[in-house]
């Protein structure tokens, strides 16, 4: 079924085809909430928190942009918000345990990304490199790390994300440049390129 | 410097060529570049590289996802609800207030009822049963000093020290009072009371008492010993029944934890049955209060919040029912806790 068809069925109240929407961007969803917030309890709540919304919000969307388009930039927001919310409570626990005397305790969101990497499926060398990659890509800037997200690993095309980001495709050529020239200065540093 | 400006010119190339953005002419372009620069071919390769990396991060989303959203999606209708929840709850509160306004504001004393001194009410009910007749008549012309003139004391005197459902004189309409062991009239006066109470004698004991505790009480009670229900059933069996302001609440607005009470009073115009009923909002009886005839003037009795097992009710708005012969009145008392 044609993805329009599926918009004005669901805005039609037929709930039931948003399955299919879900089926077809969960991945990019739940990567991109996984990939921001880095831990996986906390990605499958902003996964279903952006469907909802999406689904609260479908009625409004006219069709002007792509719906990945309008879907991504729905998580994009969410994420933020949500990375946001976690800080704070990184902060406000870090304090208490200030306050407190107590010894330094790792962040939620830390010690749930340990438990995250302590997957049984992956190898160990590749665990290594995986946390090594994702400690250098925490290490640049919010737009350079969006865009290198975007583009590598959930596989956008430059137009995307402009529209995404609400830039232009020559802005997104240059800040994917730079993203990649200090990604690669770092990589080649631990010795991973 | 002029060849690093081109290697960031072909690196933007190689860069568009691998993303696969790149036109034909670029890509070429870029070959080309790659094959005759070493830093560029090693650019191409750690892109190439760094392409392997990033699969290392695409996670799979969990495949129990739809369900879970399909699920909110679903329980919304129920969330929404939810989320309305506290709105209602404040629409209520308004509401509440406005109507607790609204009763304040029309139960409160009228001029004539004001002036009468509020009788300290025991909180357990009794009905007088005084065994001589009173009659009691209004002379609201009247100017001379009002006497209480009661007959001497009997033996069934006592029991109207106890009695929580009392007969008050109205101070505005002056009662001219003959209480004597015939129903007769008797000696009719009227106006300030409590002084000529305390100055008249002979007093019965129930007198007595009233005067000391500051009321205007002005006798016994008619003979409730032929009170029967039967005088109730036949009233409210009665289809000409009036909404009249007969009755009054005051303090209405009572917290039985902390011993308030409301004091409901009811102007018997004619001796007749007397019902004063609450009831909740169910329409369900809470307490009878009062249901036996009564002579002529004011009476009062007490509700502290508590049902007919003695137990403090719930807080909320029960309806006071009174009626005196044909007349009805409703009135509210609000129980907060």
């Amino acid at each position: 079924m044609d993805e329009l068809e599926i918009i004005e069925k669901v805005k039609r109240g037929e709930s039931k085809y948003f399955a299919e929407i879900i089926t077809k961007y969960k991945k990019v969803v739940f990567g991109h909430a996984y990939n921001f917030l880095r831990n996986k309890e906390e990605a499958e709540d902003a996964a279903q928190e952006i469907f909802v919304s999406v689904y609260n919000n479908l009625k409004n969307f006219r069709g002007d942009s792509k719906l990945s388009t309008w879907i991504y930039r729905i998580t994009v927001n969410t994420c933020k918000n949500r990375l946001k919310q976690l800080q704070r409570a990184r902060g406000q626990m870090a304090e208490e345990s200030y306050e407190e005397g107590a010894e330094e305790k790792p962040s939620l969101v830390d010690g749930l990304k340990e438990k995250e990497e302590k997957e049984p499926d992956k190898s160990y060398a590749s665990e290594e490199v995986r946390k090594t990659v994702y400690k250098r890509i925490d290490e640049l800037t919010g737009e350079q790390r969006q865009v290198i997200m975007m583009r590598d690993v959930e596989g956008l095309s430059y137009e995307e994300i402009g529209q995404v980001l609400r830039i232009s495709v020559s802005a997104v050529k240059s800040k994917l440049f730079r993203a990649r020239e200090n990604l690669r200065e770092k990589l080649q540093k631990d010795d991973i390129l | 410097m002029k060849g690093h400006k081109d290697c960031q010119k072909f690196k933007e190339m190689i860069m568009e060529t691998r993303d696969g953005e790149a036109s034909a002419e670029t890509a070429k372009k870029a070959a080309e570049h790659i094959a005759s620069c070493a830093e560029c071919a090693q650019y191409d390769a750690d892109l190439e590289k760094m392409a392997s990396l990033a699969s290392l991060m695409k996670v799979e989303a969990p495949d129990y996802l739809e369900t879970r959203v399909m699920a909110v999606i679903s329980g919304q209708k129920v969330k929404i609800s939810r989320n309305l929840a506290p709105l209602f709850t404040y629409a209520a509160s308004f509401a509440l207030v406005l109507f607790v306004s609204v009763f304040i504001i029309y139960n409160r004393p009228t001029s004539a009822v004001k002036d009468i001194a509020m009788a300290p009410v025991p909180a357990v009910k009794h009905v007088m049963t005084a065994k001589a007749p009173v009659e009691v008549k209004y002379a609201k012309q009247a100017v001379k000093p009002a006497v209480v003139a009661a007959s001497p004391r009997t033996e069934s005197a006592p029991a109207v020290r106890a009695a929580s459902v009392q007969q008050i004189q109205p101070a505005v309409s002056a009662p001219v009072v003959a209480a004597a062991p015939a129903p007769a009239p008797g000696v009719s006066y009227a106006s300030a009371a409590p002084a000529i109470t305390n100055s008249q004698a002979p007093k019965t004991a129930a007198a007595s008492n009233q005067v000391e505790n500051g009321n205007m009480i002005s006798g016994a009670a008619a003979p409730v010993n032929s009170i029967h229900d039967a005088d109730a059933d036949k009233i409210t069996a009665t289809p000409t029944v009036v909404m009249t302001d007969i009755g009054v609440v005051a303090d209405n607005l009572i917290n039985p934890n902390k011993g308030q009470c409301a004091k409901i009073r009811v102007q018997v115009a004619q001796p007749e049955t007397v019902k004063i009923i609450i009831y909740d909002k169910a329409a369900r009886v809470v307490a009878v209060l009062l249901n036996e005839s009564k002579d002529t003037g004011t009476w009062e009795t007490t509700w502290c919040g508590q049902n007919a097992a003695g137990a403090v009710v719930s807080q909320g708005v029960y309806p006071v029912y009174i009626q005196a012969g044909l007349s009805v009145a409703k009135k509210f008392i609000i129980v907060t806790k």
